[in-house]
């Protein structure tokens, strides 16, 4: 329940001009009806009612606030509440701590950030700005709830683009917080990327190469603490790719976590099974055309490690053999 | 019989997959549901190969049957915005379940129709949504009923109102932009045979953008990558062009390295991020991935993922006892659910192939003695629906 329904009701407006249009399925043979409830009838005959009038006034914000209430997924209602804000002269602040609000009160429902979005840009049309230190803080109160929330993130990355917030500090802070709570919150990884690496290619080549070293050697630190992390791996490579970089440099790196390679030969499966690291391991051996050794991980990878896996792993030891033969016809 | 002692040999592999050891917070979770899936397994092979269950068809017809035909509870209020989704999630799960619904098909339509004709809305008096639209135009391509209803010029016009400038599509009016409406817009495109340069200008490059450093595509360019997300991208893909030149769009290799590592070794089922749990609708969200590579890639046909083992999860976690299909044990069923685990399930099932003649048919092959009817891999109604729809608005003028 928002601020605004806790000061005023639908019933301190007069509503005598309108003409509910109702809903008329009930009369049809409609499938899919649900049965509402009488309030919320009501509250869909005026909504129709004032859509069709494209009335924008105070009785129909507060409307579409009760509907959203009701039903946060209501895309018709939101979408209306936008042209109401924008043709009345509706406080944009007081909106944004609506929004806030709306937020809190139902953090699973995703079509806020989109309107969230929207709001600010009409603050910034008419010439206002925004405190973006409290975006960050809205979306951090989100992120603790639930922190993996796609539609908090996808608002959070919006930020970082419209606001040019690469290489941040608060950023940077923020997804190194989140990747030490919890080493695969893929999400943080995912925006950590974006935040470091988003413009890569539009900097300094200097600023350029010095992130990438950065970032290679945070994964690999990351990489110590969970091995078997998929998230931290998909980071190291994904550097790599962005950077053009040879993938060579990390063979020895891998052959610490890989199965059946190298040192770690003596590890038991049970402890420390890194299969980001054997598949990388054989990727790498791949591309140095260590092809037998690439093979021979493909094969264990098939027929101890992963069996569930096995077709997938036997293709590309077939791949392999057949790119050989091909080499050497 | 051979296919139950497949499933049964996979099971038993499932099981033996070592937990993980550390003690993030994901793996906290994760061994929550990993380890009663686990334990379940092992009480189904003490049993033996004759006890893996096996789909109970009746009561999942009943389950969805009953929600067709009656007046939802209150609750499902929640769904207000969603009334095409609620029509064709019921009416594709029960063709799928291979129901005979034709004496409800002229009811089904005409309550679809009453959404809107040129855009529907997710609801009677509700502004016109792409995802909405999908939703109902796969309805009457199921349905067959008041094609001639549908505003073909109307449509286009509303589409090319959502289009933005990189390529990609609003959802509606001022509506949020991703790439699931880029494919329910395409979708709505090809079904309606509305495609033109103008709408589709730029939309693969946009679409290659999404795709992320994991190899999975994002909702929008570099957001993370996700299977639902990914399925549209990629589906999409394969509207704009023949799936057979999917390699030229995206890192091909990295995308099926990336959904490989989707299936979760112990449940077998889906997770649709990486580091995320188990889901039953992932089945079609990330298992339809599979034919549109296997259609791609002859010679990667059962090699991305193991069938069997998604199998396992379909048919042991993912059937609620009363009927109806859900996301994981503990969690009750819904229609979302039921249709999409049995989209996966008719993935698992057949073989799908290009035809050189015809861009949008395919060749589908049953596995074995099919369960559900053969799905199409793009538009996700069954085969063959979208192409005769598509066909009859290819004869009128617009």
């Amino acid at each position: 329940m928002s601020s605004e329904m806790e000061t005023e009701s639908l019933n301190d407006y007069n509503w005598d001009d309108i003409e509910s249009i109702p809903i008329k399925e009930e009369a049809s043979s409609a499938l899919c009806r649900i049965m509402y409830s009488e309030e919320y009838k009501q509250q869909l005959g005026y909504l129709r009612a004032l859509l069709t009038k494209q009335e924008y006034s105070a009785r129909a914000l507060l409307l579409t606030d009760s509907i959203i209430d009701a039903v946060p997924a209501h895309y018709t209602a939101w979408n209306y509440r936008y042209n109401i804000v924008k043709n009345i002269d509706r406080d944009l602040e007081r909106e944004l701590v609506w929004c806030q609000e709306v937020a809190y009160d139902k953090p699973k429902n995703y079509q806020i950030w989109h309107y969230r979005s929207l709001i600010i840009e009409l603050v910034e049309s008419r010439g206002g700005s925004v405190d973006i230190s409290n975006e960050t803080t809205i979306s951090d109160d989100m992120l603790e709830e639930d922190s993996k929330n796609y539609h908090v993130w996808a608002y959070r990355k919006w930020l970082v683009r419209r606001y040019q917030l690469f290489r941040d500090n608060i950023e940077d802070l923020t997804t190194k917080k989140m990747i030490a709570l919890d080493v695969r919150n893929n999400s943080a990884w995912s925006h950590r990327f974006f935040v470091m690496l988003g413009d890569f290619g539009e900097t300094r080549p200097e600023t350029a190469s010095e992130t990438v070293e950065q970032e290679i050697g945070f994964a690999k630190i990351m990489i110590n603490q969970c091995p078997e992390n998929p998230s931290a791996w998909s980071y190291l490579q994904g550097i790599y790719k962005l950077a053009k970089k040879d993938l060579l440099a990390e063979k020895e790196f891998c052959e610490l976590y890989a199965v059946g390679a190298g040192k770690s030969d003596q590890r038991s499966v049970e402890s420390r099974f890194s299969l980001p690291a054997t598949e990388l391991l054989a990727r790498i051996y791949e591309v140095s055309q260590d092809n037998s050794k690439a093979s021979s991980l493909y094969s264990i990878l098939g027929s101890k490690y992963d069996p569930m896996r096995r077709n997938y792993w036997e293709m590309k030891r077939q791949r392999l053999d057949s790119a050989n033969s091909a080499t050497v016809s | 019989m051979d296919w139950k002692l497949n499933r049964f040999d996979t099971l038993v592999e499932m099981v033996s997959f070592p937990a993980p050891t550390d003690s993030t917070a994901t793996t906290r979770l994760q061994l929550e549901t990993e380890t009663p899936i686990r334990e379940y397994y092992e009480t189904i092979l003490e049993d033996g190969s004759q006890s893996m269950p096996e789909l109970t068809i009746g009561e999942h017809v009943n389950f969805l049957k009953y929600f067709l035909l009656n007046e939802l509870p209150a609750p499902y209020k929640a769904y207000d915005a969603s009334h095409p989704w609620l029509m064709y999630w019921l009416t594709n799960g029960l063709e799928l379940l291979k129901v005979d619904l034709s004496e409800y098909y002229k009811q089904i339509s005409n309550t679809v129709i009453s959404y809107g004709s040129a855009g529907m809305g997710g609801g009677m008096g509700q502004i016109p949504h792409v995802a909405s639209t999908y939703a109902g135009l796969m309805t009457l391509a199921i349905t067959g009923e008041n094609w001639k209803d549908i505003d073909r010029r109307g449509t286009y016009d509303w589409l090319m109102s959502l289009k933005n400038a990189d390529g990609s599509f609003k959802m509606h009016s001022d509506g949020e932009t991703d790439a699931r409406a880029v494919y329910c817009a395409l979708c709505v495109a090809r079904v309606l045979d509305i495609m033109t340069s103008e709408l589709t200008e730029n939309t693969v490059e946009w679409l290659s953008r999404c795709q992320t450093y994991e190899g999975g595509f994002g909702g929008t360019p570099d957001d993370e990558a996700h299977s639902g997300y990914t399925f549209c991208a990629v589906a999409a893909l394969c509207i704009l062009d023949s799936p057979k030149n999917l390699k030229s769009k995206c890192d091909l290799d990295r995308l099926v390295d990336w959904i490989s590592a989707r299936q979760l070794p112990v449940e077998g089922g889906f997770q649709g991020r990486t580091n995320k749990l188990v889901d039953g609708c992932y089945s079609h969200w990330t298992g339809g991935l599979v034919p549109l590579i296997e259609m791609c890639q002859p010679e990667y046909f059962d090699k991305i993922i193991s069938r069997e083992a998604l199998e396992n999860y379909i048919l042991c976690c993912c059937q609620a006892q009363n009927g109806g299909l859900r996301d994981k044990p503990g969690k009750s069923p819904d229609f979302y659910h039921s249709n999409y685990v049995l989209c996966g399930l008719s993935m698992c099932e057949n073989k799908y192939e290009l035809r050189p003649d015809n861009l949008f048919s395919y060749n589908v092959t049953p596995l074995k003695e099919p369960t559900v009817v053969a799905i199409d891999p793009i538009f996700g109604v069954p085969n063959g629906k979208v192409e005769k729809f598509r066909s009859f608005c290819a004869a009128q003028k617009w």
